[in-house]
């Protein structure tokens, strides 16, 4: 897809300081001044992938849970109009009578389906990257799938705030996160108005498919995702620590509005952010 | 082989229709534009067929053919010339670049600022991102150590607090600090190139093996362009196409 609509709003949204300031290598839990660097510069990079329409790195136009689907369908389309239309071109050479024009009404009618079955998804999905925020979440359940290749991918309840992430808000989320982690292992006890989600997680029959829902008894800011965590999208090619930096679509609670997001968005100081974690839990 | 014979061979590779598939390939599996040139074939048989078919039924009646199967013949023949001719205007604008880099690109020398590790590992036989120093200023060609040399101060600039750097050299030491590939290709200061003209950082898929002249990279790019789809860097294999 060659669209970059809104170039000029993106640019407006990321300022060019976002983008200043020196190499983040080491980036300490607690370290403000790190922190706030971090999350600047993951903007920075995220304009840079809208400035250049490279979708890939936000998973491809169209994306979601019904792209591969969609994209699948829009192929066989394609090629029955292909198909149909070449049929009809070899036919026109016969007859001009209803078998050439129904021929060539099928090839329309695919062209017509594939334009419905693509278009949809894919003006959904570049809405959406340009909506798109860059948040850390935590992970506070954990179940590992295997998949069909014997990998496990965990399926996981990760806690975020859909909002532009500060230094504050960091600090509020690993509190925060922390607090439900005691509160789903039974060693708080949980507010009533918390219990039915706090069920559907120990429970964990439900569908991670990237949804996520409000938790107002932790807090308005905060939200529970619920999503799969593919190997290959970590910095070491596995879930080893609590922290996941994904892209939330803050205006998109349903399946696909939230989903890892690749680890050159995250940049070296995200993925020194996550080894302290996970050194951190270690500890 | 000297530079104007390679760029005569790479004319001569387009012309016989070569040349797009030895040069990196970022479009989709199935282009319309591929699509509507491959439809023309069918749109021409069904020209003559109606045609055969026109002409045996004139000698049968003796008659000339009646004006309708005419004008059929007319719109037939129409619409397969319209897929012959007008396949391109389905192109994207992205194909519509990668072919005038085909067709007009000039071969600029090229040195590496940054480059994915697997292309240094034995065997590597894939396509891989990285970043050149890309040099449209012949000078470059008789001096290669001066782009080579000003390559490696590009890449010292990554590391670098850009902040306390100047704006220019700033905005090249994030794009080569995020290393989000593909972005457009920035025009580099001249006295970070030692002098050299006409220099531009720009990103490219490497061939497992590229083409070197010189001791540099050769690129085939659109002068003053700075889509990363107006550059492609050579593999060897181009210079033995076509026994070359």
């Amino acid at each position: 897809v060659d669209a970059a609509p809104d170039r000029g709003m993106m640019r407006r949204r990321m300022t060019k300081e976002d983008r200043l300031g020196p190499p983040l290598r080491d980036v300490a839990i607690g370290d403000v001044q790190a922190l706030g660097a971090l999350f600047a510069e993951q903007r920075a990079r995220l304009a840079v992938v809208r400035e250049n329409a490279s979708w890939q790195w936000l998973g491809g136009v169209p994306a979601g849970p019904r792209a591969p689907r969609a994209v699948l369908h829009g192929l066989y389309l394609q090629l029955a109009f292909v198909a149909l239309a070449a049929v009809a071109l070899i036919l026109a050479g016969f007859t001009r009578g209803p078998w050439l024009w129904a021929f060539a009404a099928l090839a329309a009618a695919c062209l017509l389906a594939r334009a419905v079955i693509l278009g949809g998804p894919v003006r959904r999905t570049l809405r959406s990257h340009h909506r798109v925020l860059l948040v850390p979440a935590l992970v506070v359940a954990r179940t590992d799938v295997r998949a069909d290749d014997g990998v496990g991918v965990p399926h996981v309840h990760a806690l975020l705030q859909p909002a532009p992430p500060t230094p504050a808000s960091f600090a509020a989320l690993l509190e925060t996160a922390a607090r439900l982690r005691r509160l789903l292992a039974g060693e708080e006890s949980a507010p009533a108005d918390l219990e039915p989600a706090l069920a559907r997680v120990r429970a964990g029959a439900t569908a991670f498919d990237g949804g996520r829902e409000p938790l107002p008894a932790l807090g308005e800011a905060f939200e529970l995702a619920r999503l799969e965590v593919p190997p290959l999208a970590m910095p070491d090619d596995a879930l080893t620590s609590r922290l996941v930096f994904v892209l939330v679509d803050p205006e998109t609670r349903g399946p696909g509005g939230v989903r890892v997001a690749q680890p050159l968005l995250w940049g070296p100081g995200g993925e020194s952010l996550y080894a302290a974690l996970r050194e951190q839990e270690a500890a | 082989m000297s530079l104007d014979a390679l760029r005569a061979h790479l004319r001569d590779l387009e012309a016989k229709g070569r040349l797009e598939r030895q040069l990196a390939a970022r479009d989709d599996a199935m282009p319309w534009s591929d699509l509507l040139w491959l439809l023309q074939i069918p749109a021409f048989a069904g020209v003559a067929i109606h045609v055969v078919r026109m002409a045996n039924a004139a000698s049968a009646t003796g008659d000339g053919p009646p004006r309708g199967d005419f004008l059929w013949f007319v719109a037939l023949a129409l619409v397969a010339i319209a897929l012959n001719r007008g396949h391109r205007f389905a192109r994207t604008p992205a194909q519509h670049l990668r072919q005038r880099l085909r067709e007009d690109g000039v071969l600029a020398a090229a040195a590496i600022v940054q480059v994915n590790q697997a292309f240094w590992q034995d065997g590597n036989d894939q396509w891989l991102p990285g970043s050149v120093l890309l040099c449209f200023d012949p000078a470059a060609w008789q001096q290669p150590a001066r782009l080579t040399a000003a390559a490696e101060r590009l890449f010292a600039l990554r590391d670098q607090d850009r902040s306390a750097l100047p704006p220019e050299h700033g905005a090249l030491a994030w794009d080569l600090y995020h290393s989000l590939w593909p972005v457009a290709s920035t025009r580099v200061p001249s006295d970070l190139c030692d002098g050299l003209r006409d220099c531009w950082l720009a990103t490219v898929t490497f061939p497992p093996e590229p083409l070197q002249q010189h001791g540099l990279l050769v690129a085939l790019a659109l002068p003053g362009e700075a889509s990363p789809h107006a550059v492609a860097l050579l593999p060897r294999a181009l210079a033995t196409d076509g026994g070359a």
